[in-house]
């Protein structure tokens, strides 16, 4: 006989668990709907009043929209460097025969065990002796290519016929040819669980910008957050729509790539 | 999908296709392998290898980053960061981080998940919810849960206080910070391993349960004798990840405590940052980075040595 | 052909990257090259006797967000329609202005005029950023002798003057009325000495409901060392000695200080809690600067009062200054003329009394703080505002040292220790002497 625990208790535990889970954010959305009077009031989880403004002046103070178009672009740069990036070597690495193929790969896989950290200051270094400081090019550049975006499109190739590539090879195709025009399109789902995962890392990145720009223009949302302290005084409903605004790309991003995410992270466990 | 998959699915292996065939289609994988990959390997190169052995020779000597003299110093970079009493700090702190997320989240996240599979509705719907966490930003999430732990008005102390309780100040206390930084990091953990238990649940054998039914087993005796020894693995594979995890945090600790009071919540990452990018001690900072490296690599290699078992247990 | 595409594939990725590189090497911020005045106002350079022509356009830089942004962009435009001069204000974020006039120091991509932190001032001068005042203001056109000399004296590096003070502002007993009430306390006296803080603090903290008493600063950084100097000058210590050459607060008013502190926060009529308790209601009494009577009374969350710092019984009334100094950064001669002429009008006392009407500052001369209709004004419409214009006068400056911000860190790292129960007040001051006598280089 199986466990037969009542489903209402087991949706009351649940309920309880999730409602501390979504606390947070929750405090975001009423929060920022405050005016700054009722900032003292006693918790309320429901918004009782709308002051949509504090969007607007969180946007307006400290030049938000300048950060939000920074990750923008550094997010767009990441995630297409990434997609292409490891849907070409992955290619390579599942299809293509030559020398060193193994080795290569292996390398690859190593660095997906080496921390940043042990990177991160020889990189400044570097970013800094090509002159990347404070640019766009070194927020994305260093950050284009995802060892686990190879392995996984690698992991798909492998598991797709090649039938169809035959085909085209004895026709004459070339194998940049076939990759282009037969692989890509077929590992169009792989590429999205690639694409998502580079959003998600590149949007909610932290470190990485923090040290490599100092120039307010060049900061990223994230960034902008973590440094949100008025000279004269922290506004804590515009730090709430600030936070919400930043947290909301990457939820909406949450919401229509679920299912491509969830089976990254499965693969990801499985490795 | 093992490593030697590629060769099964080599076209000119398979179809056994003529010579001169052969001979262009290597030609022009070697051709098609240089634009595929060189991109690849040059990002890399510049911006992961070279800075391995660069971060080696870094923590070997003394440097600000700026001026031409730059001292070998060999281990000392090491010693005087352990002599100082930072880094034996950070190690500690970081440990007990660590493994407060870890087993923190594995704990609850079982739990969660055992709850959510037995539920005749709405099962995606609590994972999503549950997965929430990961996805959002730690930044923007950390400055909420330190607006929600502050003392006199977050809510959690407003909670508190609702049920006679006077809750600490959190994220000031040489006492409270760092439980309360490991509480937001199981927070932010846990349903990524909701959703792997999930997984594993889902692909465990079903004949197994039945098995169990027949021989009269029920209740929690199943959940003891078949579903915790078939999620063994699962488990340990999350705890592996939730420790390599652990040891690199570094935005919570940022944006939540800085690493005080008085250190109490220094990990590494905050170390080796302050080293690095506020006393430009570029030698500390890299000996703080090969630190962290060392601990991950202890642990990959347990990982490595329970690899099969992990693979197995899960199905796959 | 066909491995051609791929080819140009790779450099082509290659060529965003450079690209991207060099998009951004152009800074979005307009500036004017200072050193380019126009030749095509020959009508206007009439009136000089140079024989350069009069510039046009001064840029200048300051941090002023809202409402302290809104006016001086007005007044801005009026000296333009008053005199021709264009002023252009732009604003950045207070961390960021210092780094970007460090980084864009003196240069043609750096603003003529700006508007910073009277502590940046040390820095800023010694990295040869700043244009010395003197001659400007020895030709005339500016009373310097009626600005508060504590504040002005700021300004003085290496024995020449470097700017003019434009704002200032105070640090002040502010105290919830609502609190005071229901603590049974009565909300029209607050304390005026320090048993009096602390007899109220005792009867007004109440931990079952998360108020503190007395809220103090105790995060490492500029504030808790700023605060801490209030303590410190009232109790009758000195942070510096007089040459700024050593700490000199490790003395018996420094432990004094501290030790008011410490039993402050071991009687639980204070708490090492995050700065802010105040302003959501959750403390009694903070001390705090006159700009946050503008902030609060903007939208009151509660009923607030404000009140001269209490100071010990046998000490010195005192507190810290904070505020805004104008510098001159422009190279080209003429353009330093114009960027002057606007600063002398700025700081003209009929201006300061509309300036400090507005946005709530604190007068930087006397003659605007003794000015009738000024006082008038204050009493009728913001009374909370007097106990910051009275105490200008003890107001005190911070030590003019270019590691100022090392030493503040420093010092208020080491105090940290004592307020946690780390260490005892005689070893958080030695050990904060001896870290900060290393900064001077002693």
């Amino acid at each position: 006989m199986r466990i037969r625990s009542s489903q209402a208790t087991l949706h009351l535990l649940l309920l309880v668990g999730g409602f501390v889970i979504l606390l947070p954010l929750l405090w975001m959305l009423t929060t920022s709907l405050k005016s700054p009077g009722q900032v003292h009031l006693p918790p309320y989880l429901f918004p009782q009043s709308f002051e949509w403004s504090n969007y607007q002046k969180a946007f307006a103070a400290d030049e938000f929209s300048r950060f939000y178009l920074n990750s923008a672009v550094m997010t767009g740069g990441i995630v297409a460097g990434q997609v292409v990036l490891s849907s070409m070597a992955g290619y390579a690495f599942a299809r293509l025969r030559f020398p060193g193929r193994n080795v290569l790969f292996g390398l690859v896989l190593a660095t997906m065990m080496m921390p940043v950290y042990v990177t991160l200051v020889p990189s400044f270094l570097i970013v800094k002796t090509l002159g990347w400081l404070d640019s766009y090019t070194g927020l994305i550049a260093p950050r284009l290519v995802s060892p686990f975006g190879i392995f996984l499109m690698r992991q798909y190739y492998l598991s797709l016929s090649s039938d169809l590539e035959q085909a085209a090879l004895i026709d004459g195709a070339s194998r940049f040819r076939v990759w282009w025009s037969i692989a890509l399109p077929l590992s169009v789902p792989a590429l999205a669980t690639v694409g998502i995962f580079a959003f998600l890392f590149a949007w909610n990145d932290l470190l990485w910008p923090l040290i490599i720009t100092t120039d307010p223009d060049l900061r990223t949302v994230q960034l902008g957050l973590a440094m949100f302290t008025g000279r004269y005084g922290t506004q804590w409903t515009l730090l709430a729509a600030g936070s919400l605004i930043a947290t909301l790309p990457a939820i909406i991003a949450f919401l229509f790539g679920q299912r491509w995410l969830i089976r990254g992270v499965s693969m990801q466990s499985t490795k | 999908m093992g490593e030697d998959g590629s060769s099964r699915d080599d076209p000119s292996s398979r179809l056994g296709v003529t010579g001169w065939y052969r001979k262009r289609n290597r030609l022009g994988d070697l051709n098609a392998a240089l634009i595929l990959v060189v991109p690849t390997l040059i990002v890399l190169g510049v911006f992961t290898l070279w800075p391995i052995i660069y971060s080696g020779y870094l923590s070997l000597i003394q440097w600000d980053g700026l001026s031409q003299d730059r001292p070998f110093v060999g281990l000392d970079n090491f010693v005087r960061l352990w002599q100082s009493g930072e880094l034996a700090q950070s190690v500690q702190v970081t440990l007990i981080y660590t493994f407060g997320v870890a087993v923190g989240s594995v704990a609850v996240g079982l739990a969660v998940a055992l709850m959510i599979s037995r539920l005749a509705h709405g099962q995606s719907l609590y994972r999503s919810v549950y997965f929430l966490p990961a996805v959002t930003a730690t930044v923007a999430i950390s400055v909420v849960w330190g607006l929600l732990l502050d003392p006199g008005s977050g809510y959690v102390n407003v909670a508190l206080r609702q049920v006679g309780i006077q809750g600490p100040n959190w994220l000031r206390s040489t006492t409270f910070a760092l439980p309360a930084v490991i509480l937001v990091g199981i927070w932010k953990q846990l349903g990524f391993n909701v959703v792997v238990f999930l997984a594993g649940m889902a692909a465990m054998p079903k004949e197994v349960f039945e098995a169990a039914e027949v021989d009269g087993a029920g209740g929690w005796k199943i959940i003891r004798s078949v579903t915790f020894p078939l999620l063994a693995p699962v488990t340990l594979l999350l705890l592996i990840m939730g420790v390599i995890n652990g040891f690199l945090v570094f935005d919570q600790v940022f944006v939540l405590t800085g690493g005080g009071p008085l250190g109490t919540t220094d990990v590494l990452g905050m170390l080796l940052y302050r080293r690095a990018f506020q006393f430009f001690d570029l030698g500390g900072a890299s000996a703080v980075g090969w630190v962290m490296f060392s601990l991950v690599a202890a642990i990959t290699l347990v990982q490595w040595r329970f690899y099969g078992t992990g693979a197995r247990g899960i199905g796959g | 052909m066909r491995r051609k595409r791929g080819l140009v594939l790779t450099v082509a990725l290659l060529l965003v990257l450079a690209a991207c590189g060099e998009e951004d090497a152009e800074t979005p911020q307009t500036t004017e090259p200072a050193s380019s005045p126009t030749s095509t106002e020959a009508e206007v350079g009439a009136t000089t006797t140079v024989g350069a022509a009069e510039p046009q356009t001064i840029t200048f830089w300051h941090y002023w967000d809202g409402l302290n942004g809104e006016v001086i962009a007005e007044l801005a435009a009026r000296y333009a329609e008053e005199t021709g001069v264009t002023v252009e204000p732009t604003f950045f974020g207070y961390g960021d202005l210092l780094t970007k006039l460090l980084t864009t120091g003196g240069g043609a991509e750096g603003p003529d005029l700006a508007i910073a932190d009277l502590v940046w001032m040390p820095k800023l001068a010694e990295s040869g950023a700043l244009v010395a005042l003197d001659e400007y203001v020895d030709a005339g056109g500016v009373d310097v002798d009626d600005f508060y000399s504590e504040l002005l004296g700021i300004n003085r590096y290496g024995g020449q003057l470097y700017g003019l003070p434009v704002s200032t502002n105070n640090l002040e007993l502010f105290y919830n009325k609502a609190l005071f009430e229901s603590a049974g306390l009565d909300p029209e006296s607050p304390p005026t000495n320090w048993d009096e803080l602390r007899t109220a603090a005792a009867a007004c903290a109440d931990p079952g409901s998360g108020v503190t008493g007395m809220e103090l600063y105790t995060e490492p950084g500029e504030g808790l060392t700023w605060q801490f100097q209030v303590y410190l000058w009232q109790a009758g210590g000195e942070f510096l000695n007089d040459d700024l050459t050593a700490a000199a607060f490790n003395s018996p008013e420094g432990a004094a200080a501290l030790q008011y502190w410490v039993d402050l926060i071991d009687s639980g009529e204070s708490g090492v809690v995050p700065w802010g308790q105040f302003g959501q209601g959750a403390a009694c009494m903070a001390m705090d600067g006159s700009w946050m009577v503008g902030i609060w009374s903007a939208d009151p969350p509660f009923e607030f009062g404000t009140a001269s710092m209490p100071y010990p019984s046998d000490g010195n009334m005192a507190t810290n200054m904070g505020g805004e100094q104008g510098f001159i950064m422009a190279t080209d001669p003429a353009v330093q003329q114009a960027a002057f002429d606007f600063l002398a009008w700025f700081t003209s006392p009929e201006i300061q009394v509309e300036w400090d009407q507005r946005t709530g500052f604190m007068p930087v001369r006397a003659s605007v703080a003794e000015d009738p209709d000024y006082l008038s004004y204050i009493e009728s419409n913001e009374p909370r505002y007097l106990p910051f214009v009275e105490s200008q006068q003890y107001a005190r400056s911070r030590p003019a040292v270019s590691v100022y911000p090392e030493i503040s860190d420093a010092f208020s790292r080491e105090l940290e220790r004592a307020l946690l129960g780390d260490a005892s007040v005689a070893e958080a001051l030695a050990a904060a002497e001896t870290a900060v006598n290393e900064l001077l280089g002693g």
